[in-house]
């Protein structure tokens, strides 16, 4: 008897639905990897099936590659850890040369995320893969100072999240995510800046500013004295600004932020969010992502969801 | 990846310390797919299921299958060899034989074996002894009509920090033992007696050429030997301890700065080294173990 009770829980979950479309991006479950969390894909290709994935969001790239930090860069924190990797990469050219063309062969979405230090910075990225196949959209990075006008963080200010969100719109024909940083008085403001922008969907969020000091030497523990915060410490921040955002604007969400376990994921998707990303629980265990896959077909069978799109902004209040 | 505890007891003279800070264990596992090892590759174990601590632990791969001694299991496996110095490290020293734990590996980049050496000299500093038993006991197993000579220093703080010596013995080294506190052999660090070693016995005893050191010990250890390496012209192959999160290459957490190319060029191609201008390597997959002659330590 135990045999056929599991068969037809098999059966129902093979006929849930577990595909999103994330403003055009078509994946086929709505779990995704986190910029920075899962480098170009191949680093943890001997882990999990990539082909598994909705999708890869992969390093954050630059115009010119950028060397990063000094080290330390990274320490644990209570249920976390911060870090100051200082956006190293290798560049645009080289990602679209070298790291494109393994992450090609799987059957997942890719997805570029990038940063610049100025407006033109992010237009000439955003130009330069306009075209190229076999990237499926973009995560624009506006967690990072604009150098040319003040040194304000692009995200953190209402007005130039706009300009910039605005000026790479014009420049791009792919579905364009704008992630935004936790680390504003109001998070809904720059929402609604980068919706109006012509943001295809929003992802968040992006590390929370933190600092951890060595009692003995008195020093910070991170050579760049601050660094972001993540993991499981940050999810009930991540959490209520995804509601937030959710409640506010109209586009598609995607939850990030201290997501380990699929109850976590489906947390967020309640609270309003349509896909997520996986990000430092990979590290904890790389096969993170696949076991929260597995754990959505699991809860859906479980409460006779047949389409997981059903969950998302599903909270009862 | 799933492994078994099969043993997990203080070894040496630790056991005589009154708290469990600062001793030493040896941890044995049964596991898959760890016959592929080698010397100075690491594995990340998660020593709980909780979120607390929350990172993975590197640790050094201490003993590996294929030697002989280990051969008879069945099962794959390897050991480790561990200092109790935290929250991660203390758990660990809790867990008993039997217990089920998750580990990642064999991770990174381990030490190589250059063909046609004569003498290869290990320096290893506390825990830094961990890798130094696979190096020697592969050189052993790999070169034993080469009759290579093993010259192995080791330091520490005090006699409860000097680690392996018999490990060392068994396969035929000459070991040499410096403590800070003077409470076995010489007093003093085992780069001292190194030291000692490479100026007295110059050209006389040995060719410097067919000889390589390997060292893993605290950071400002492996820059005194590099220093005296590049002094005296050697190939020197350094083991470095870095925090890390992921050991895969994923995060950029774990990196060092490459030196300026001018330097880079001995032994690593100078063509490869133009064309791949970056200025770190993550210890985590491009080390743990690099030449002296990679890095800025
Ligand atoms: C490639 C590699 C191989 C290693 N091999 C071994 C080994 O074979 N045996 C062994 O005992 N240890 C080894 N280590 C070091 C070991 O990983 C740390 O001692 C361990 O992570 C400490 O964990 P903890 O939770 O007990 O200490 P924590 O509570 O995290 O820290 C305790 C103290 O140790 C310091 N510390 C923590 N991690 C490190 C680190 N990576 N390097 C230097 N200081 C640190 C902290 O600043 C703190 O003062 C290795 C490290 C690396 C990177
Ligand atoms: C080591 C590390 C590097 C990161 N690099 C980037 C990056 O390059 N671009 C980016 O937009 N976010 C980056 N992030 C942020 C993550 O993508 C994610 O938004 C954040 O870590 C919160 O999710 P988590 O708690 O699941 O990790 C990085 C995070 C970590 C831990
Ligand atoms: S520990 Fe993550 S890159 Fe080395």
């Amino acid at each position: 008897m135990g045999k056929d009770i599991k068969r037809v829980v098999r059966k129902d979950i093979s006929k849930i639905n577990l595909s999103v479309n994330i403003a055009g991006i078509l994946m086929k479950n709505p779990v995704m990897v986190a910029s920075g969390t899962f480098g170009y894909g191949e680093e943890y290709a001997k882990y999990i099936d990539l082909n598994k994935l909705g999708a890869i969001v992969v390093k954050g790239l630059s115009l010119t590659p950028r060397e990063g930090n000094p080290p330390p860069r990274i320490v644990e924190t209570s249920a976390g850890m911060l870090n100051s990797i200082g956006l190293q990469n290798i560049g645009i050219d080289s990602f679209v040369n070298d790291k494109l063309p393994f992450l090609e062969k799987f059957d997942t979405k890719v997805i570029v995320n990038f940063f610049g230090d100025s407006i033109d910075e992010y237009c000439e990225v955003a130009k330069k893969v306009d075209s190229v196949s076999g990237i499926h959209g973009l995560e624009m990075n506006i967690s990072c100072p604009n150098k040319k006008e003040g040194w304000l963080e692009f995200g953190t200010n209402p007005d130039l999240a706009f300009r910039v969100v605005n000026a790479v719109r014009k420049n791009t024909r792919l579905p364009l995510i704008v992630k935004l940083s936790p680390n504003v008085t109001d998070i809904t403001v720059i929402a609604k800046a980068a919706s109006d922008a012509g943001a295809d969907a929003i992802s968040l969020i992006n590390t929370l500013s933190g600092m951890v000091i060595d009692i003995k030497t008195r020093k910070p523990k991170l050579a760049n004295i601050i660094g972001g915060l993540s993991g499981p410490a940050i999810k009930p921040v991540a959490l209520k600004m995804v509601w937030q955002v959710a409640k506010t604007i109209k586009l598609p969400i995607i939850g990030v932020g201290g997501i380990m376990t699929y109850e976590d994921a489906i947390e967020f998707m309640i609270a309003g969010a349509s896909a997520v990303q996986i990000g430092t629980a990979n590290f904890i265990d790389p096969a993170s992502s696949e076991k929260i896959i597995d754990g959505l077909k699991l809860y859906c069978g479980q409460n006779s969801i047949k389409d997981i799109n059903e969950i998302a902004g599903s909270i009862a209040i | 990846m799933r492994a078994i505890i099969l043993e997990n007891k203080i070894i040496g003279n630790s056991s005589l310390l009154k708290t469990r800070r600062d001793k030493y264990y040896k941890m044995r596992f049964s596991c898959d797919n760890f016959s592929v090892a080698s010397p100075g590759q690491f594995v990340m174990i998660r020593v709980n299921n909780s979120y607390d601590p929350f990172l993975r632990r590197p640790m050094s791969i201490y003993r590996i299958p294929h030697h002989p001694t280990l051969k008879k299991g069945g099962r794959g496996g390897f050991e480790i060899l561990y200092q109790v110095v935290g929250k991660g490290t203390n758990i660990m020293s809790e867990l008993k034989k039997g217990d089920e734990i998750d580990v990642l590996g064999p991770l990174g980049r381990g030490f190589w074996i250059p063909e046609k050496i004569e003498r290869a000299i290990i320096v290893a500093g506390g825990i830094g002894v961990a890798p130094m038993v696979a190096l020697t006991e592969e050189i052993r197993c790999t070169m034993q009509d080469a009759r290579c000579k093993i010259t192995v220093f080791i330091g520490g703080k005090t006699k409860n920090d000097i680690l392996c010596k018999e490990n060392f013995k068994k396969i035929g080294a000459k070991v040499h033992i410096a403590t800070e506190d003077g409470s076995m052999g010489k007093k003093g660090t085992s780069v001292d007696l190194f030291k000692t070693f490479i100026t007295d016995s110059q050209s006389s005893i040995f060719n410097r050429q067919s000889s390589i050191i390997f060292a893993c010990g605290p950071q400002r250890m492996l820059k005194a030997v590099a220093d005296i390496a590049r002094d005296k012209n050697m190939d020197c192959q350094v083991s470095l301890d870095k925090r890390m999160a992921c050991g895969t290459g994923a995060c950029l957490g774990c990196v060092v700065k490459v030196r300026s190319l001018e330097f880079g060029v001995r032994n690593s191609n100078p063509q490869s080294a133009i064309r791949n201008p970056q200025s770190y390597k993550c210890v985590c997959t491009d080390g743990p173990v690099f030449d002296a002659e990679e890095i800025n330590l």
